[in-house]
């Protein structure tokens, strides 16, 4: 009996060293060496020409009214959409392939990190920049959004979690976790802050192309999210502070693919595109409010590049002078344009609500509408980036045989250079206008679909899409403008 | 059952937007095989562009820069990786086959003032004749099969030795030796798949060359040696360098 209570507070004490260590070495990593960083990421993108600028903001029009007119003569709501079951397992099959592309995951996390602490600091002669930033953050994103949601199989900060606590629990057959109450008034609000960090990270912050800044940066998240994880337990700190978990599931929604559990039977279910947004039960404000920063961020990343936005930080420039100019006029910009996204979104939601005649604002299909606007975002990032990831991708071959810079020649593909004429920009233009109007045509017709199903009588629904038709042309017109303009960096010298 | 009707609804919308979609590329598309050739002039002062910081291209074409800038340092073209060493207020001038369409940056970094200094020093006795600078005494378009160029020979270069390569291929090139006395007259060179015959020539002052292009390839004659610089750079260690943006090349597609 004493020795069991001894042992709990030995625990407890391991417990308290785990959280404090791991504070420290997080204030010590607030301080990383300062690494000159020469252009990393650069962009060939041809802007789309005017006709076909002209031409997409015209269709998108055309076929908004199609589809109302469609909508029009089918009143019913409904909430099923047609499957096909391509691949059925039971749960305590794939435990062993899971295993295996757990560990791939760590090994790369720990590569990703590693290059980027001890490596060359050339962001083109490194892995990690491409890795991250390319590969992952553009190339999985985009992933994620058509085939689904392979993130809580690979995410490497669970899975560390997960590695420590069994260890811990086989030594002292006691759960890592403290596992306080969450107070659940707080919502998802620790994901939005660390969410808004991260795109700040992404798009603002000068030295974002540099290896050890991006390997601090991890290492960072992973004690935040490790921290997280010990104090409210894994699935909780999962739910509301892990961005991605949360980013990479929304996403999935309009992808082709879903997992139906059955009892100990899984099916793999292909389904059609978008379709997830439509019959998504769950909402609250704090997602209305995280797909409004994913929204802002990702049209601010354009926008900051279009000579509009130079001229904006030119002529603002003697009022920021005193701090870091360059950084201070983004972060302003980057943190105005999610706040119009989002007062945007709240005020043509209003609009929907008073059209479709209700005298109180009805939550559920205010939250629910949100959703309608992440296949725009996805046709948006698509259109934006796809040359890029195709051009700027390839430096992962280089890369995989010199993660380091390090001049090795592990697969012998060292040597390999970019091929530029890779993609023609007629044929990238054509893809992005698809891309930009098939998004376009799935938010409106989810849009319709939710409304219909949140309300019955119909009639008024129709009158109350005007508002959110209004709105998704305006952010498609927006997407349009953004990829019609030349790309331009400003280095604010 | 109802969402399967709506379903074809969309489905029509969709095939509409690829069908338009595609249409719309064929309609634009001109097949257009035959490259041509185009000259863009850079004069830059004091590391800006003057006029047009744009510059256009069509995709296929073989796009000739001359460069004048009143400093010393070196033209960066991003994205095809091109790189021309400029010296102060000296014609300079280089080709590139426009492959890859895009928005390509043109930087320059300059040189530090004091290795400018240096060079507008030498630059007194390099000025009457560049013999080794890339294209400083003639550079021909782009020639065909059966293409000829010319270039006579004036008094200045008098009692040199002229090199000369093809810039399409820099294993090709040959040497013109001028004699001191002059004499008028045409000497014919051929050029073959991979060499030029004769590749070394004797001329006078005030005699015509005159190359004729047999091969299949296109050829680009070049007085200087073949410059490494306009080859694809691996390395970009310009840390000393000042890199200055002076504008893009867009190459449009066909």
């Amino acid at each position: 009996m004493e020795s069991q209570k001894n042992n709990g507070v030995n625990n407890l004490f391991v417990k308290r060293f785990l959280l404090y260590s791991g504070l420290a070495i997080w204030s010590l990593l607030l301080f990383p060496s300062v690494v000159f960083a020469h252009g990393f990421g650069e962009r060939y993108d041809l802007p789309i020409p005017l006709n076909f600028y002209l031409f997409g903001g015209g269709f998108t029009v055309f076929i908004s009214f199609i589809i109302i007119a469609a909508f029009k003569r089918k009143q019913h709501p409904t909430s099923s959409y047609p499957t096909y079951t391509i691949l059925q397992y039971t749960t305590s099959s794939p435990k062993r392939v899971r295993k295996v592309i757990e560990f791939l995951s760590l090994a790369t996390f720990v590569l990703i990190i590693s290059t980027g602490l001890f490596g060359n600091q050339n962001p083109t002669d490194n892995l990690t920049p491409t890795f991250i930033w390319i590969i992952w953050w553009v190339g999985f994103t985009i992933f994620t959004a058509f085939w689904g949601n392979l993130w809580p199989i690979i995410n490497p900060f669970a899975i560390v979690y997960d590695f420590i606590s069994s260890l811990y629990f086989k030594i002292t057959n006691e759960d890592l976790s403290f596992n306080l109450p969450y107070p659940k008034q707080l919502g998802i609000i620790p994901a939005l802050i660390l969410f808004v960090i991260f795109v700040w990270f992404e798009t603002i912050y000068p030295e974002s192309g540099t290896p050890s800044h991006i390997a601090v940066a991890i290492i960072c998240y992973l004690m935040i999210t490790f921290t997280g994880m010990l104090v409210f337990g894994k699935t909780c700190w999962l739910e509301h502070g892990e961005v991605f978990s949360i980013l990479f599931y929304l996403l999935s929604l309009c992808s082709i693919t879903e997992i139906q559990k059955k009892g100990h039977l899984c099916q793999l279910r292909i389904r059609p595109l978008a379709a997830g947004l439509i019959n998504n039960q769950s909402s609250s404000w704090g997602r209305v409010v995280f797909i409004m920063i994913a929204l802002g961020s990702v049209s601010f990343d354009g926008f900051s590049e279009t000579p509009l936005w130079v001229d904006i930080t030119i002529f603002s420039e003697p009022f920021f002078r005193n701090i870091g100019q360059f950084v201070a006029i983004n972060s302003v910009g980057l943190l105005v344009c999610i706040i119009i996204f989002l007062l945007g979104y709240l005020f043509f939601a209003l609009l929907m609500n008073i059209l479709s005649g209700s005298f109180t604002v009805r939550t559920k299909l205010t939250q629910q509408t949100t959703y309608s606007l992440l296949p725009i975002a996805v046709g948006y990032l698509v259109a934006h980036y796809l040359s890029f990831l195709i051009i700027q991708g390839q430096l992962l071959i280089p890369l995989i045989s010199d993660p380091f810079g390090w001049e090795w020649n592990l697969l012998g593909t060292g040597d390999y250079a970019i091929n530029i004429a890779i993609i023609n920009a007629r044929f990238a233009w054509i893809l992005s206008l698809i891309a930009i109007v098939t998004g376009h045509i799935l938010a409106v017709f989810c849009s319709h679909s939710i409304a219909l199903q949140i309300t019955s009588q119909s009639g008024r629904i129709l009158l109350s899409q005007l508002p959110m038709l209004v709105l998704m042309i305006l952010y498609t017109m927006t997407s349009l403008w953004i990829i019609a303009q030349p790309i331009v960096e400003y280095s604010g010298t | 059952m109802i969402y399967q009707v709506r379903q074809i609804g969309i489905s029509t919308a969709i095939i509409i937007t690829v069908c338009l979609s595609l249409g719309f590329l064929l309609g634009c598309s001109s097949e257009n095989t035959t490259s041509s050739s185009r000259t863009i002039s850079l004069v830059i002062e004091d590391g800006n562009l003057e006029g047009e910081s744009t510059v256009k291209a069509n995709q296929n074409e073989t796009v000739t820069f001359n460069i004048k800038s009143n400093q010393t340092g070196t033209l960066h073209i991003h994205g095809y990786d091109l790189e021309k060493d400029v010296t102060a207020n000296h014609d300079a001038m280089f080709t590139m086959e426009a492959t890859a369409t895009g928005r390509f940056m043109i930087a320059f970094h300059s040189k530090p003032t004091g290795s400018e200094m240096e060079h507008g020093h030498s630059d007194q006795h390099h000025h009457e004749v560049d013999l080794t600078s890339h294209g400083a005494i003639f550079l021909s378009p782009g020639l065909h099969k059966k293409d000829s160029y010319s270039f006579t020979i004036n008094e200045e270069y008098a009692g040199l030795t002229i090199p000369y390569h093809n810039h399409m291929d820099s294993s090709m090139f040959g040497t013109i030796t001028v004699s001191e006395e002059s004499n008028n007259g045409t000497r014919s060179i051929t050029i073959t798949d991979n060499s030029f015959e004769p590749s070394s020539i004797s001329a006078s002052p005030g005699t015509t060359i005159l190359w004729e292009n047999t091969s299949d390839s296109v050829v680009m004659i070049a007085s200087g040696e073949h410059s490494v610089e306009t080859e694809g750079h691996e390395s970009h260690d310009h840390s000393d360098m000042e890199e200055l943006e002076l504008g893009y090349l867009e190459v449009a597609p066909n």
